[in-house]
């Protein structure tokens, strides 16, 4: 296959089925401070999934970010049953509620196939925070990932130190780029268990190529935001990157399918 | 399908304050055009909008001559300050030397985007047919709404809206029908779907941002919505060409 065979497909705007391409930020439902299209319908963006060519998006629910850990997470349940050949799920916890909750709920969606966790500091609890360490070594005992909302330094520092002290669990630091640069490019190199993600609304100039040059492109994953974002805004990065096919490849599908391998298991056994 | 990309906003030269990596020359946007698949594209000049506006736009005409692609605008200031000539010698001028369209940075160059302060040169630029760019940034709703009214004739090209907007827009949208959006930061899921069915596909242009974003986000965006190809390429080339009156170019 020619070396710029990605690109000359994306300028068609082609689906990508063959890539078998894995999203690995993603949400649902509606949100409280701007309008979502479809209330983020799952619908709504397999729509969008297909024209591209995505196989998988990992979810959280808006309601789990926001004020209701538990319904939300009972939302993405039942979407990842109902399409259980395109969701992940993730389980997302807020530090809001009692550890002993917290607890609970890792082991309850656990039990109902969730290998993966998200964190968000929009809760208003820092990552060193005593809750999180609950959900930090439920993590590093299962070997799970946990994609956490970053924006550079601000609170991508305190992970990274979280990264140190649970070294079995594979931190996933959202928006890479978005904030102090170097930095995300540094905890990638200097972290076995820290991965980053590109999700950005205002995407800078060639911060791909940036990340591809100085980070091994096996710790670098595509993620979208939607339904907040446009997939094909997010995606276009990557296909329309100077980087070559196979960096490409990497980033779009073969780490992810790595990092999720434990969710992605379950679902093709299940679909 | 492939589009043919027009870009409605990107600007060249060097900066006070740029990014060691982010480009700034002709040659290295020309390369990216190719690159991404873009045909065309307005330009305006970094030091028109950060050190002087009558010499930036003078250098703008220097460093793109010759390159036909390139729409040439200029940046403009409150007619009363004198800085540049007067609006009638101003927009004769713009028209002569194929500048098609005026930008304004009211809050980086400390005036206000009103009829009292901008009125007579907003006149004479709606009475020749020269749209008008702002960043949303630089202006906000209020004066939004106050120039789309007070210059009903008046096209005016808000760039740089973001997806936390969307509260705003449906109203400004089909109130202010001598608006335009650019797409580059309006990122949201399903929104240009939404939006073509609700006001037109009209009401939309591409822009990459460049040299400060990358181009292929709103490629992207445009080329894997769910629209019809007939809108699709409206809003990637055909609607910028309508505002510059460049249609005959296509």
């Amino acid at each position: 296959m020619p070396e710029d065979s990605i690109l000359e497909r994306a300028k068609e705007f082609e689906a990508f089925h063959d890539l078998e391409i894995i999203d690995a930020h993603c949400h649902v439902g509606p949100w409280y401070n701007f309008h979502v299209p479809r209330r983020g319908s799952i619908e709504s963006m397999i729509e969008s999934m297909d024209r591209v060519g995505v196989r998988y998006v990992c979810i959280t629910a808006f309601r789990s970010i926001g004020p209701d850990m538990l319904r939300g997470n009972d939302e993405v349940a039942a979407l990842q049953k109902r399409y259980p050949d395109r969701v992940l799920p993730y389980c997302t916890i807020s530090p809001n509620y009692s550890q002993k909750d917290i607890q609970k709920e890792l082991e309850r969606t656990y039990a109902d196939g969730f290998r993966a966790v998200k964190i968000h500091d929009f809760h208003g609890r820092a990552y060193d925070s005593s809750p999180y360490h609950v959900v930090y070594e439920f993590a590093n005992q299962f070997h799970l990932p946990i994609l956490a909302h970053t924006w550079g330094k601000q609170n991508g520092s305190v992970l990274a130190r979280m990264c140190e002290k649970y070294p079995d669990a594979n931190m996933l630091f959202a928006h890479g780029g978005s904030a102090n640069r170097e930095a995300y490019a540094q905890w990638a190199n200097d972290l076995p268990n820290a991965y980053i993600d590109l999700v950005f609304s205002a995407q800078p100039y060639r911060n791909v190529e940036y990340f591809v040059a100085n980070v091994p492109a096996e710790k670098i994953l595509f993620g979208s935001d939607m339904p907040f974002l446009s997939l094909g805004q997010q995606i276009g990065k990557v296909l329309f990157a100077r980087i070559s096919d196979e960096a490409k490849r990497k980033l779009l599908s073969i780490n992810a399918r790595q990092l999720f391998s434990q969710a992605i298991e379950l679902a093709e056994a299940s679909s | 399908m492939s589009l043919e990309f027009f870009d409605a906003c990107t600007q060249i030269g060097t900066r006070t304050k740029g990014q060691p990596d982010q480009p700034y020359t002709i040659s290295e946007y020309m390369d990216d055009m190719e690159h991404y698949g873009i045909s065309g594209a307005v330009v305006y000049h970094a030091t028109a909008r950060e050190f002087d506006p009558a010499d930036g736009n003078e250098q703008l005409l220097n460093e793109i001559v010759q390159r036909p692609n390139l729409d040439p605008q200029w940046v403009v200031l409150p007619p009363d300050t004198r800085e540049l000539p007067p609006p009638e010698e101003l927009v004769s001028q713009m028209t002569e030397r194929r500048v098609s369209s005026a930008r304004i940075f009211p809050k980086l160059q400390n005036f206000q985007a009103n009829a009292f302060f901008l009125g007579e040169l907003l006149d004479v630029l709606q009475s020749a047919q020269l749209p008008l760019f702002v960043e949303f940034g630089e202006i906000g709703w209020s004066d939004v709404i106050h120039l789309c009214t007070e210059f009903p004739r008046l096209q005016l090209v808000l760039t740089k809206v973001g997806y936390r907007e969307t509260r705003y827009l449906p109203a400004i949208l089909r109130k202010l029908e001598n608006l335009t959006l650019d797409t580059a930061l309006l990122a949201n899921h399903g929104l240009l779907e939404e939006y073509c069915a609700w006001f037109g596909s009209g009401r939309f242009v591409y822009s990459s941002l460049w040299p400060f974003l990358d181009p292929a986000n709103a490629i992207a965006m445009i080329g894997y919505s769910a629209l019809p190809d007939a809108d699709k390429q409206a809003i990637a080339a055909g609607n910028l060409r309508k505002l510059l009156r460049r249609d005959s170019d296509a």
